[in-house]
């Protein structure tokens, strides 16, 4: 029940029944004073007209004590001539020199009460003797009477049927969410694989159950990506490791001359700078990854760009004995970082010319489309199968065909972090023979000089 | 020939200081910045080594304190934080050159070499001449001798870095900086590349080579062997 009090749809509930109660009040005091005022109003209005008409008969002589039919029930009357003769008395107190008066009581009345309140008038007539006619205010009393047990027994009936449903509604949502509470609570635990319950009903917890999965979907996968990273991590660091130590160990056991042991520090050295360099490329996948870059975007001029890569790596194709042409749009702009867009054109132009045999064409590619700015590095070579498309993105993947070469398996992960980064769509295509990889810029402002 | 070396870890600041002392250098080592940046105001250094991150004031302010108490000594950053964005701060900062760890030994010689005996760069003709090659930066024409020499922008602009710096050795990745723009380890051997087809516009012709290999290290272009 405590728990109940706490829910916040209880709390809700309940101060929206207080809102409603508080209008309930109002209406009730505003209603009340309308009432009162218009039935004061109509007795005020049939005490006028009494007075006037018994004036008139008074001055006319025909009203006197013995004729009681002058008023009607309901009324009392009071008249004193000039000279202080009662001439008609069925007030039960002289109300004295007073013109207004609410609170006067009936003689008949056995005790006086509210019920029984009298409301008179007293006016002098032209020949000095005073008249007072007075009403009974009982249809007043019973209307303010009928007001306050209506309002209140609705007030009542208000906060009753308020605190059930809020009672009602508050157990559904804690049920509801006390198994979301339990599921989560189970995932804390390290069952990661435990999923929020959902209805079918489609309604708002439902949509947070789903929505909670496919987060929960996304942790699950990000939890073995990083174990599986971590893994590898510890598997290619310690190849170079090992094969380091076992190089130096063998100086230490074999080497008879300083040249043994200069070639095996050399060694070592190498080795050394291959593992710090696939630290550097992890961190900056991680720099990249985490967005801090996005402070220094500016204006890149991506035509310059892809010129400089093409003429830097022409004649290192040349040397590989391959070709890259190269068909660059001008006057084509981008935003974002220079130098990781550079490095990250880099990286795909270099993975074709060292993936791949001589007389291999290597394509190089700018171009504009309407709106959209395209870039295409594109080779001839063994190419990817396409089962692999997805994977050659993850951190230390490597094709099996490629296990030889030199390399971290890192290039293509910083690719992608850097394409992520600028919001590039990456595409992988078989290129017949051949791997294409298309870049989609997102729509930038572009200019032709 | 005095170098301070500002950086708080012992083993890498002996490390400096034993190479440099070799190399026939006098080098103060200190660990706090605050100390670092009273020892720097003096002046007398050729070159100030300064790590990022110092105990007591930090690699970066300390250099714009430098800067703003016009102290000009040539400056080399030497830091783990190796990212690009922490390179252009530390350049920003008043920092004239930057290199991160890890680092080779020939690398920071190569570039406290190019620091210290950096003389203001007046030209006062536009021409650098290393021998009989001559290259004009307003008219962009290379010569050696009397032939003229055709070279694409990026072998004008990888000969103009090496012959502003005719004498001293550049090393690869100065190069890669300078030149290319690369502030990342290519794959491929593009520095070699260019070299090697930059020597062979140069001494087409000629039986003295102008560009040498310093092994291990990297490049220097001078008229004597």
């Amino acid at each position: 029940m405590r728990k109940l009090l706490h829910t916040a749809s209880f709390r809700f509930t309940l101060f929206t029944v207080g809102l409603f109660a508080i209008f309930v009040v109002f209406t009730f005091i505003v209603s009340y004073w309308i009432a009162v005022r218009y039935l004061v109003n109509r007795v005020d209005a049939e005490i006028f007209w009494q007075i006037e008409m018994l004036s008139e008969e008074y001055q006319s002589g025909s009203l006197n004590s013995q004729n009681p039919d002058l008023v009607e029930p309901g009324t009392y009357l009071f008249l004193q001539d000039a000279g202080g003769r009662v001439i008609a008395d069925t007030l039960p107190e002289d109300p004295g020199d007073r013109q207004w008066l609410t609170r006067l009581f009936p003689k008949s009345a056995p005790q006086h009460n509210d019920a029984q309140t009298l409301r008179a008038l007293a006016v002098a007539l032209p020949d000095n003797s005073r008249l007072v006619v007075a009403q009974d205010l009982h249809d007043l009393h019973e209307v303010k009477d009928f007001l306050g047990k209506a309002f209140g027994g609705l007030l009542i009936a208000i906060l009753v049927v308020g605190v059930v449903c809020g009672v009602i509604v508050s157990t559904l949502t804690l049920r509801r969410v006390e198994k979301i509470n339990m599921t989560a609570g189970d995932i804390i635990k390290g069952r990661l694989d435990r999923r929020m319950p959902l209805k079918g009903t489609d309604d708002e917890f439902d949509r947070l159950s789903h929505n909670l999965n496919l987060m929960l979907d996304q942790i699950e996968k990000l939890m073995t990506g990083l174990r599986q990273v971590s893994t590898d991590m510890a598997h290619d660091l310690r190849t170079p490791l090992s094969r380091m130590r076992q190089r130096l160990e063998g100086a230490r056991r074999r080497a008879k001359r300083i040249e043994d042991y200069e070639q095996a520090v050399d060694q070592a050295l190498a080795q050394n700078d291959e593992i710090l360099e696939t630290f550097s490329a992890l961190l900056s996948i991680a720099q990249v990854g985490s967005g801090v870059y996005r402070q220094g975007f500016g204006a890149i001029f991506l035509s310059e760009l892809f010129e400089t890569i093409s003429e830097t790596y022409g004649p290192i194709a040349e040397e590989n004995k391959q070709v890259l042409c190269s068909s660059i749009e001008p006057g084509l702009l981008a935003h974002g970082d220079n130098k990781l867009m550079t490095q990250m054109v880099v990286n795909l132009v270099e993975n074709a010319i060292r993936h791949s045999p001589p007389e291999t064409k290597i394509f190089l590619t700018l171009s504009r489309t309407d709106s959209e700015v395209t870039a295409i590095v594109a080779d001839t070579g063994p190419g990817v199968p396409k089962t692999e498309h997805e994977k050659i993105f993850q951190r230390f993947y490597r094709l099996q065909t490629s296990r030889t070469t030199a390399g971290s398996g890192l290039g293509l992960s910083l690719v992608s972090a850097i394409a992520d980064l600028h919001g590039i769509a990456i595409r992988l295509t078989d290129n017949d023979p051949g791997l294409r990889v298309t870049l989609r810029f997102p729509s930038i402002v572009s200019t032709s000089f | 020939m005095k170098i301070l070396v500002i950086e708080d870890d012992t083993e890498t600041a002996t490390y400096i200081a034993n190479g440099l002392t070799e190399e026939g250098y006098v080098v103060d080592i200190q660990a706090d910045g605050k100390v670092g940046f009273v020892q720097a105001m003096d002046e007398s250094y050729e070159v100030l080594i300064v790590d990022r991150m110092l105990p007591n004031l930090d690699g970066l302010s300390l250099v714009k304190g430098l800067r703003t108490a016009n102290v000009q000594t040539p400056v080399l950053f030497l830091s783990a934080l190796g990212e690009i964005n922490h390179r252009v701060e530390g350049l920003q900062g008043g920092g004239d050159d930057y290199l991160s760890k890890p680092f080779a030994f020939s690398e920071l010689k190569a570039r406290i070499e190019v620091l210290r005996r950096r003389p203001p760069i007046q030209l006062i003709e536009s021409r650098l001449r290393v021998g009989d090659l001559e290259l004009d930066l307003m008219t962009r024409i290379v010569k050696r001798g009397e032939i003229l020499i055709d070279l694409q922008p990026r072998e004008f602009r990888l000969l103009e870095y090496l012959m502003r710096h005719a004498g001293r050795v550049v090393t690869r990745t100065m190069l890669l900086e300078h030149v290319w723009d690369f502030y990342f380890d290519p794959r491929t051997s593009v520095v070699e590349t260019h070299i090697s087809r930059l020597r062979t516009k140069i001494n087409r012709g000629f039986n003295q080579p102008l560009i040498h290999t310093v092994r291990g290290t990297g490049y220097r272009i001078s008229a004597d062997a």
